[in-house]
């Protein structure tokens, strides 16, 4: 397939055709036009446009659409062996969603409970509210080496790469720019994924230091609102703990991350276990430093959140103080993009910048003119954030189907079958 | 009551009941045949494509006939729903013996059976069906063509299994009727010529009819029409 490489995993999203009543619904969430198929007859799923976002799956009234990547089995099997050391690495949207799964109100947050479940299904756990803490760290530190580059003047020790930066921890938003705007590539945050950095730390100082074990024995296990996430575990370039035990003289090749569990999966596993997430209890890890984090990493989840909490350590590392409420406003003539503009005096030279950030959710709603500008040369921003799904991860692919949902309110102009 | 070879004629189905009911070939017959298309998806994209467009056009013509016919001759509507509401005991003798249609068909008999008004046992039941069914279809597949994503995907999702059971249902219904329609060949004729039958034949199948509703017209020049 264009575009694949042989490790990664294709076709995650397929239609089941049995199901599928040819309604087009589907196709007015798709930001690609990854889904073909007339009015009437049974759709598919193009692997060569689609980004695994999972829109398509949770929204489609027929069920259709199907997570092909089942995992389940084989994370039990590993749960059971009693040779793994099995990390799962938590996203901070699962939490408010998996309750769904088990009769709560959509929107309760279990972390508690969550953890808790985990612990007793075997998993060690590791926050990604701590990884996210990493990854802000990486994209402000990186925003700063190209402010203070491009807009203060300063010399760099080496090219940092252009300005506007955007984020990269969305992997739909990556895979997009790959397919469809690869001239924004150079653009792109160098920095991993928080669910990336966090395999990565779980086979590293994890293994080392907290689990004590041999990297090769530790399984990460992703816990995402995300089926995109599943894709993003494949790509055969996040592998850095094994090149990082290379470097120090060990063999053995794995990935960052060994398989996503989506919010859903997660839900059939505990009661695959038998475990009532509702009766867990109280997760206790005192002494397990990653499964601590700050409060700036749960934000994350939402729209905003990584270009905010990146954007207070860039505020924090050249003002030298700490940044004051971020008020994001709509902008003007693009329903579903926010921004700001924040005014940094810089503490070593006095000198003044107003940084302009930009929130960017729901790409096929709302990315094309942004885009644009930034193609043309006329971007006015500094740092851009972008989600695939509409409200950001917490209307994940990977998240509960919510029956009585109408998320698509607006959107029967796009799918009334004579337009 | 008009003379001809046959002797005295009856009015059965003024021309815009018979108009109406070619609203209903055309759309109707139509919608249910894709129907059957568009739920086993035979054949291409294209074709079953095609059944979409077919089905939605021919719904179309459905909607509107049902919709002028109501408001241009609520009367005959009226009509219609009594006559498919009044039921007594001679119904349940009748569909006892099925009208005697089995042992006409099958035993080569013909069996006495309890006299019927204009329509039999049978057909008001089929008119209930219709009636409710119609309404059902015409509002789900509205709902399944042009608003699926103004409600809850759980309303949507109902909503095209009622459009499927009910759909089902009145479309093999639809193969009975037409079936019925053919093997009462008079039936056919009245329908689809001038909407008379011969007198003869209206006191066979519908005796009740005949004895209590209708009245010879006083004989006017050209004068055919009769109630029904
Ligand atoms: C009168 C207005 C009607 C409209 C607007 C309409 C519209 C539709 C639409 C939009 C679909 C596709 C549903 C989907 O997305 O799955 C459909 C399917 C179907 N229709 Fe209709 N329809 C009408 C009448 C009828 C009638 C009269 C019949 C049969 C007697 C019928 C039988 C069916 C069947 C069997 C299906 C397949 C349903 C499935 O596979 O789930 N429809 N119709
Ligand atoms: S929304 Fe579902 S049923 Fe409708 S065309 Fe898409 S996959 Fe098929
Ligand atoms: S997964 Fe996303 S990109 Fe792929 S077909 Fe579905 S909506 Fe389109
Ligand atoms: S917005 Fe979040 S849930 Fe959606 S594709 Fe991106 S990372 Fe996955």
């Amino acid at each position: 397939m264009q575009g694949l490489r042989p490790q990664e995993l294709a076709e995650i999203i397929a239609i089941d055709r049995k199901k599928c009543k040819g309604c087009d619904a589907c196709k007015a969430f798709c930001p690609t036009d990854a889904v073909t198929g007339k009015y009437g007859a049974v759709h598919r799923v193009d692997g060569e446009r689609c980004l695994f976002c999972g829109q398509c799956l949770v929204n489609c009234p027929f069920g259709a659409p199907q997570d092909t990547v089942d995992i389940v089995d084989k994370v039990i099997a590993r749960l059971k062996d009693g040779r793994t050391t099995v990390v799962a690495a938590i996203a901070p949207a699962v939490r408010v969603a998996v309750g769904e799964e088990f009769g709560l109100e959509p929107g309760a947050l279990v972390t508690g409970q969550l953890l808790g479940a985990l612990q007793t299904a075997g998993f060690k756990i590791l926050d990604t509210n701590f990884a996210a803490d990493l990854c802000i760290m990486e994209e402000g530190s990186e925003l700063i080496t190209k402010i203070r580059h491009y807009a203060l003047g300063e010399a760099a020790g080496h090219a940092p790469g252009p300005l506007p930066q955007f984020t990269s921890c969305c992997p739909a938003w990556v895979r997009y720019a790959e397919l469809y705007c690869p001239q924004l590539l150079p653009h792109m945050s160098s920095a991993k994924s928080p669910l990336m950095m966090a395999g990565a730390l779980a086979k590293t100082y994890g293994a080392t230091e907290v689990w004590r074990t041999n990297p090769e024995n530790v399984f990460v296990v992703g816990v995402m609102p995300c089926t995109a996430k599943k894709f993003e575990a494949s790509r055969p370039e996040f592998a850095s703990a094994a090149a990082y035990w290379h470097k120090r003289g060990s063999a053995g090749s794995y990935p960052d991350v060994d398989v996503v569990l989506t919010t859903r999966d997660l839900a059939r596993l505990l009661k695959k276990l038998n475990i009532n997430l509702t009766a867990a209890a109280e997760f206790s890890d005192a002494d397990n430093p990653l499964a601590r984090y700050s409060g700036a990493g749960t934000i994350f989840g939402n729209t905003g959140g990584v270009m905010e909490a990146a954007l207070r350590t860039a505020h924090f590392v050249i003002t030298g103080q700490e940044l004051a409420a971020l008020e994001l406003n709509p902008v003007r003539g693009l329903k579903g993009v926010k921004a700001a503009g924040v005014t940094l005096r810089d503490a070593k030279t006095g000198r003044e910048i107003t940084v302009k950030v930009a929130v960017v959710h729901g790409i096929k709603e709302n990315l094309g003119p942004i885009v644009d500008e930034v193609v043309a040369g006329r971007s006015p921003y500094h740092f851009i954030e972008v989600m695939n799904c509409p409200g950001g991860c917490v209307n994940g692919g990977g998240q509960p189907i919510n029956p009585m949902g109408t998320s698509w309110l607006d959107k029967y102009k796009a799918i009334l079958p004579w337009s | 009551m008009s003379h001809d070879s046959d002797g005295p004629r009856v009015l059965k189905h003024p021309l815009s009941s018979r108009l109406f009911h070619w609203g209903l070939i055309l759309g109707f017959l139509p919608a249910a045949l894709t129907g059957f298309v568009l739920w086993l998806k035979p054949g291409s994209d294209g074709f079953v494509n095609l059944a979409m467009r077919i089905h939605i056009g021919a719904a179309a013509i459905f909607t509107l006939s049902a919709v002028l016919y109501t408001l241009l001759c609520l009367d005959r509507v009226v009509a219609f729903v009594r006559r498919i509401f009044s039921y007594d005991d001679r119904d349940v003798g009748w569909l006892l013996v099925g009208g005697g249609y089995p042992q006409k068909m099958f035993l080569g008999r013909k069996i006495p059976v309890p006299p019927m008004g204009k329509l039999n046992s049978g057909q008001k039941m089929m008119g209930v069906a219709m009636l409710f069914g119609g309404i059902v279809l015409t509002a789900t597949g509205w709902i399944l063509y042009a608003f699926i994503p103004l409600a809850p995907k759980a309303f949507i999702y109902w909503a095209d299994q009622l459009h499927l059971v009910v759909g089902i249902v009145l479309g093999l219904s639809l193969f009975m009727h037409i079936f019925l329609g053919i093997y009462n060949w008079g039936e056919f004729k009245a329908m689809f010529g001038d909407g008379t039958q011969p007198l003869a034949e209206a006191e066979d199948h519908n005796p009740a009819w005949v004895a209590r509703e209708i009245e010879p017209v006083q004989k006017a020049a050209g004068g055919r029409q009769l109630p029904a």
